[in-house]
Formats: C-alpha cells, structure tokens, sequence
C-alpha cells in the first residue's frame, strides 16, 4: 500500500514537470512566433506609439522570463488571465467549451470502439479470411478519407437529402438531451469513421497473439463456446494496447479536433486554441495548453492504472 | 372637311389601341411574373431566426474595438442605433437625432435629439448620452483607436436636454455622414451605464430593437426583443440568435438544411449556387471600399514609379476577380464605389506591352516580395501576381503570413507588397488623408507627392459637395497614375436567405440591417 501511494506520488510529481516544462515551451515558441496581436488590437489607424502603447498595456514588452513568472503566479492564485482580444476571461472560456469537447470525444470514442470491437474480434477469430480481408479493405478505405471530406459527405447525405440530422448547432445538454446528441451525432461519427480503423487493428492483432496463449487452448478443451471464450476469456488482456492508443487518441482530441469543430460549428477547445494562436492571443492560447496538457497528462495517468485492472498479472509482476 | 375627320378618328383610335396595347403588355408582364403571395402579405410579428455569421464577435466597446466584422456590424444594429442612417442617395434618415444643423461658418453643428427613448439597462437617451459617448472617445487619455477618421470633431457639448452640438476644429462636409457609418462602433449610441461599469464590451446595452441576452463565446450570440423600444409596431421577430459558422460550406449546408435561416457569404462558387436555388433569395449591395494591394513607394525597386506601373499594367484585375471570386465582386477603379461617378478614373488596365517597355527603360533586374494572408484567397493572390509579373520579367516571391504579421510589416514599412483592404465607408476622405497624406503618421505606402497633399488638404476643406466630389475624383486619378496601391476587386455584400424570410431591406453601406425581418409562414 505505502509502495503503491509512493509511486503514485512520484508519477503525480513527474507529471507536474511535464506540466511546467510544457508551459515553459510553449511560453517562448509563442514568443517567437512572427507578429504581435498588439498590432491588430492598435487597429488601422495605429501609429507605432499606439501598438507600443497597447504593448505596454498587455505586458507584452517585458521579459519573457518576467511574465512567464508572472503568469506562474497568477495560475497559482487561480487567475489564468483575460483574452487580449476579446477581454473574455480565460478560464471562462474555457470552462464555457469544455463540455462541449468532452462529449464530443467521449461519443466519438464510444462510436469508435462500438466499431472497433465486434470487427476487430471478428477478424481476430477468421484471420486472412475473406471476411478479414473485406472488414480490413473497407477500414483502409475509411482510414484514407480525411475527416473534412468525411465531415462533408456526412452532411450531405445526413442533413441535406435525408434531413435527419443537423449540420450544425451545438445544443447543450439543458436544451433537451435528445436534442442535445442529435447535434453530436454526425461531427462523432466523423471521428469515428476514421478512429476505429488503428483500434481494430491493434485489437485483431493482440486478439489473435492472445488467442493462441495456454489458457485459450485449456478453455477451448473444456469445450467452452467460442464467444463465450472470446469476449470473457481473450478480450480483456487483449485491449492493453487499445487502451494505450485510446488514451492517447482522447488526449490528441481534447485540443486536435480543431477540423470536425470547424465544419460542424462546435464551441469546442480546439477551435478557441487555434483561432487564438492565429491572432496572437497569448493569454487565451497559455490557458488553452495548459488545460489540454493537464487533460493529456491525466487521461495517460489513468490509463496507465486501467492496466492492472484489466490484467493484474502487470500489479503481480510489478509489486515482485 | 371629310378628310379632317377620318384623319381625328384615326388618331383617336390609334390612341384607344394604344391604351389597350399597353394594359395588354401589362397584364401580360404581371401574369408571368405571379406576385409571390409572402411578398403581398403583410409583416408578422414572432418567430426566431437564426443568422450564420463567419466569425465569432470581437466586443461592442468601441475604446476596446474600433472596426466592426460584417457580422459584427449586423449584430451591432439589432441592439444599438446611431444618430442617423442613409437612404441609398446617400440622404440623412433621422434615427436618434432629429435634424442637424451647421452653423454660417460651418464648424459647429446643432443636433435635435428624440425624445422619450432609453437604453436598454433604463438609462434615459439625452443629451448627456451622448456627451458622454463622444467625450470618452476624443478624451486623448483613452486613446481611442478610431481618433484620425473624427479628428476634425474638438468637442461635443449639450445645449439643453435634448439638443447637443459638435464643434469642429475646420470646415468638415462630410460631417454629418460620419455620424452614420455602419462599421465604425463610435457611431453607434451605447448606454453611459454600461460603458462607464465595463460592461458594455461583453454584454452591449443601446436603444435598438432587439436587447442583448446571452454570448457563448464560439457558439452563440443571442437577441431578444426590447418590449420598449420606441418604435412601438417593430420588432417583428421575437429572437435573433447569430451562430458562429467559420466554415462557408457549412455555413451554407446549415442554410439549405434548415438549421440557419439568413447567412452571410463571399464565396463566389456558393453564391452561384444559391442564385439556382428557388427555396432561397440572394441579396446582394455593392458599397464602397476595395480590396487593394499597398506598394511600398519607399523601398527599391518600388520607389520608382516606372516599375509600379509597370506592375499596375502586368496585374490583371479581371481575370483575379473571375478566378478568385468568381465574379461575384466587381471590378474596381476607384475606391468609392457606385457613390461617385469618377469613371475609370485613369484605371491602368492590363497591357503587358506597356509593362514590358517600362521595365525595359528601367533598366535593371527586378525582384519583389509579395506579402498576403494565408488564406486560399491570399494565396490565389499571390500566385497571380507572380505570373502576370513573370510575363514582364519581374520575379516575385510571396509569402503567405497571419493578419498580425502582415499588419506589424506594413506598418513598420518592411514590405513590397502587401495585400490589404480599403473598407466600407460613408465618406473616404479622412482614410484616404491618413493613408496617402505625405506627413500622415499612417502613410503605410510612403507615398510623397506634392499634388496629392493639396488635393487630400483641399476635400477637406471644400464645402461643395460636387466640388469635393470632383476632388475625390482627382485624387483617384493621382493614385491610378503613381500606383501606390492595386486594385483587386470592388466590394459587394452577398447575404442569403431563406424565401420564407421577409423584410430584409436593401444592403447599404456594407451592411444589411436585419432587426425588421419577419418570419412569412
């Protein structure tokens, strides 16, 4: 137990480096990137006194080392600032998009691994089968459509001939629940027709490994049946891979999903991060890091303790 | 005698034919073209519709945002008015001021207010309003970005409750209109309250029709109805909701699926799209303004005239407006639009021999930058400056760089060329004075002619409209023969709506005022 809190605590410690260092970078790289949203907020009109009085106003002529510790100190007081160019406090912005992300991630992942999993065990248990060879033809295929142009035939087909969903308008959750998801439908399904394909396959693999270990072969001689081994038996040591690519996927969407929340109009993290490094908007572009880097690093910490839940042969192996 | 008589009654009954000729044509007009029974209906009063604005809003606080975005501008006029509007002929239309008067040496203007209007936080429209919203504006201490375009306005003072009056540092014509001006947030009336607690930017208060109600940053930015509102038979609708819908096929999939019932669009390719649409009506406006390319007049090889125009004739404006924009934009010689009648204004059209032979007295190799957004327009841009200007000889390398980049170069006139834009304005001689005025401390060209300070001294000064407006023309003109700038399109306003959408009136000035639309089923 004391191990165990001991080397929680030292991965809870290595994480908050990961965190400070991945501020840190992102501090200067934005630093260094060309232009100064002093610029756009001057206007027109501006003269260079203007922008550097702007400049000024926003802090932004001081060393960077100076307000990176300012911004430091300003996090740990709870304070992540205001958007320059909007005045719309960060955190609130933040805070404002970030159901709207989760939902989109967690359905998309549901999608996605409602997929994923009946092909991937079907192909596990008729490998270089013609129905193998079809599923994996159809997932390369899906895999090869970018998600803007599978963005595109999805509202094409779904709201405009069929009229079933909507193309846009994100509904929040107050606004009736089923009105609610019907507007997450499609920009999921986006992320799923791409997404499931690299989970299927790395379950069709490490199915198939699994499926010719020692206690298969003891199930199949009991005379167990076949689903009754592959979804009890095989299924469960063979998603430690998945997990790890599904963690990493749920942390690449947190902020990544910038293309799916253009094209279907979502308020989400992604579309503030990118529309805020476009215009130079350091405060909003800080707060949006650091909330995608803490959400990276946690959904990896919390995979990486799903691990022995699935199979704690990895806590036997690890405690010896 | 008899003769005299067939001649009459031929003539009579040529003109009874005639008569029944023309209420045949006429009947026959109206029979083809059957009146759509929305048309003929009278306004209903409730409903929501929802707009697909490009962009998320910036604010409403003008010390904070000087211009407004299209949209921003559509926003805008649902919740704040300004003291007066213009018809299409360019005529005040009294909004929250009455009359305007000038005095006998033209530099103080009396202003009549309405009466009986507030804002939407209750906060009494009088005179003190709107001495409070100017003088936060000419207070140097705000730094008010706008200040070069109202820079002859000294002070606003009130009368008496109703009454104010603007003193003016020189005779200004183009005064009253500036009053007006769509995109510029200091014309609009906002509440004293809610700028002097800051809250003005994020929740706007006015006297307009519609009240602010909720922004979800990204997402939404909701309108309700002012039960108040002086104007006691308007607003028709009950909700306005602008949606953010960066994405123009998206935007337009919203539109044609139901989603969204009005959209704004500058997409040649859609807006053909919509004109084949019988479920949607097209309206578009043509205002003033241009989108332009700066020459730097101050960095070699530009600062020779020769090869600026040479490269004003090596551009092809008409083939860049038909492949960009697909014509959905007209062709521009002059930055003022359909307002003035300058003709082409000296226009140097496309002519690679002419280009040729200046280059060629020139005399030595030319290689230009060309900066310009990173965007698919930009791009095209820059592309084609590249080839029309290899025709000539002339090597161009681009770059495709973000707004802010773009903005910090030409100011700092570390650039060649630079795409840029002239805005929609009610009157161009104050941006033209800030941009090509010799000593403007926003001369982002470097441009330096002598001629060219007389006459951008001189439309300040002239009190006759149709001598001012010869002198815009000139200027023109003079711009057109020292390029200190190309031209790459005129501006035109395309909205999209849905039929069943009525009462949007006519685009002026670069923004459609949507607060009298009505739902027709």
């Amino acid at each position: 137990m004391r191990d165990a809190i001991t080397t929680t605590g030292k991965k809870l410690f290595r994480l908050f480096g990961v965190i400070i260092a991945v501020t840190a970078i992102t501090f200067v790289l934005v630093d260094f990137l060309p232009g100064n949203i002093a610029y756009e907020i001057a206007g027109e009109e501006a003269t260079m006194e203007d922008v550097e009085a702007v400049q000024e106003e926003l802090g932004l002529n001081r060393p960077l080392i100076i307000r990176y510790g300012n911004w430091l100190a300003d996090i740990a007081k709870g304070d992540l600032g205001k958007s320059f160019r909007t005045q719309e406090p960060v955190l609130e912005a933040i805070l404002s998009r970030l159901p709207v992300t989760i939902e989109l991630v967690v359905l998309s992942q549901l999608f996605a691994l409602a997929l994923a999993i009946p092909f991937g065990i079907i192909c596990a248990y008729k490998p270089r089968t013609i129905i193998d060879n079809t599923l994996s033809s159809i997932a390369f295929a899906m895999l090869s459509i970018p998600v803007f142009v599978m963005g595109i035939i999805l509202i094409y087909i779904f709201a405009i001939k069929l009229r079933w969903l909507p193309a846009t308008g994100y509904v929040p959750i107050s606004g009736g629940i089923w009105d609610n998801l019907r507007s997450f439908i499609l920009p999921a399904l986006c992320i799923a027709m791409v997404e499931w394909v690299p989970f299927m396959r790395v379950l069709r693999s490490d199915m198939i490994a699994t499926l010719q270990e020692n206690f298969i072969l003891m199930a199949k001689s009991k005379g167990l049946p076949a689903s009754h081994i592959l979804f009890k038996h095989a299924l469960r040591p063979s998603c430690l891979t998945l997990i790890t690519i599904l963690g990493i996927h749920i942390g690449h969407l947190i902020g990544g999903a910038v293309v799916v929340e253009i094209i279907f109009a979502l308020p989400g993290i992604g579309r503030l991060l990118i529309g805020s490094i476009f215009s130079r908007d350091f405060a909003m572009v800080q707060g949006c890091i650091l909330f995608i880097t803490i959400a990276y690093v946690s959904v990896n910490f919390l995979v990486d303790h799903f691990y022995t839940i699935l199979d704690p042969r990895i806590l036997i192996s690890r405690s010896v | 005698m008899k003769n005299n008589d067939t001649k009459i009654n031929m003539v009579r009954r040529i003109k009874s034919y005639r008569i029944f000729f023309v209420l045949f044509l006429l009947v026959s007009i109206l029979s083809y073209f059957p009146l759509d029974p929305l048309w003929a209906a009278e306004a209903k009063h409730g409903g929501i519709l929802t707009f697909g604005s490009e962009n998320d809003f910036r604010g409403f606080d003008p010390l904070k945002i000087n211009a407004l975005s299209i949209c921003g501008a559509i926003a805008s006029s649902t919740i704040h008015e300004r003291l007066f509007d213009t018809d299409s002929k360019g005529n005040l239309i009294p909004v929250l001021g009455l009359s305007v008067t000038p005095s006998k040496d033209g530099k103080k203007w009396t202003i009549a207010l309405r009466q009986g209007v507030s804002f939407h936080d209750g906060t009494p429209f009088n005179a003190d309003a709107v001495v409070y919203n100017w003088s936060r504006l000419l207070n140097p201490e705000n730094k008010f970005r706008g200040r070069a375009s109202i820079a002859p306005i000294q002070l606003v003072k009130k009368i008496d409750e109703f009454t104010v009056q603007f003193d003016l540092s020189h005779i200004w014509l183009p005064f009253p209109k500036i009053l007006t001006d769509t995109r510029a947030l200091s014309s609009y009336m906002m509440s004293p309250k809610a700028l002097k607690e800051d809250t003005q930017s994020r929740a706007p208060a006015g006297t307009g029709p519609f009240m602010f109600k909720e922004w979800k940053s990204g997402d939404r930015f909701v309108v309700v109805k002012n039960p108040n509102y002086w104007q006691k038979e308007k607003p028709y609708l009950d909700k306005i909701i602008f949606k953010s819908v960066p994405d123009h096929q998206t935007r337009f999939a919203s539109l044609e699926s139901g989603q969204i019932d009005v959209i704004f669009m500058d997409r040649g390719h859609i807006i053909k799209r919509a004109e084949g649409n019988d479920s949607l009506v097209l309206y578009q406006g043509e205002s003033n303004g241009a989108e332009i390319a700066l020459l730097n007049t101050t960095k070699p090889p530009l600062d020779d005239p020769r090869v600026r125009r040479a490269i004003a004739h090596a551009w092809n404006q008409e083939v860049y407006v038909n492949m960009s924009y697909k014509n959905s934009i007209p062709i521009a010689h002059h930055p003022f639009g359909n307002g003035l009648s300058c003709g082409d204004a000296g226009y140097r059209n496309h002519n690679v021999k002419k280009a040729k032979s200046l280059i060629e007295q020139y005399g030595k190799p030319v290689e230009i930058e060309c900066i310009h957004t990173n965007t698919k327009r930009g791009r095209e841009f820059g592309l084609m400056l590249q080839q029309f200007c290899k025709k000539i000889g002339i090597t161009v390398k681009t770059k495709g760089l973000d707004i802010s980049p773009i903005v910090k170069k030409v100011f700092s006139k570390n650039y060649h060329i630079s795409s840029w834009r002239i805005p929609p304005m009610t009157d161009h001689g104050p941006y033209l004075y800030k941009y090509f005025y010799s000593k403007s401390r926003i001369n982002a060209s470097g441009y330096n002619n002598p001629k060219m300070d007389n006459l951008l001294l001189a439309q300040q000064m002239e009190t006759d409209p149709e001598k001012r407006g010869k002198i815009l023309c000139d200027i023109a003109e003079l711009l057109n023969e020292d390029v200190p700038m190309l031209y790459r399109g005129g501006r035109r306003i395309h909205i999209i709506a849905k039929r069943e959408i009525m009462g949007i009136p006519e685009i002026r000035n670069g923004v459609v005022d949507i607060s009298d639309a009505w739902i027709g089923k």
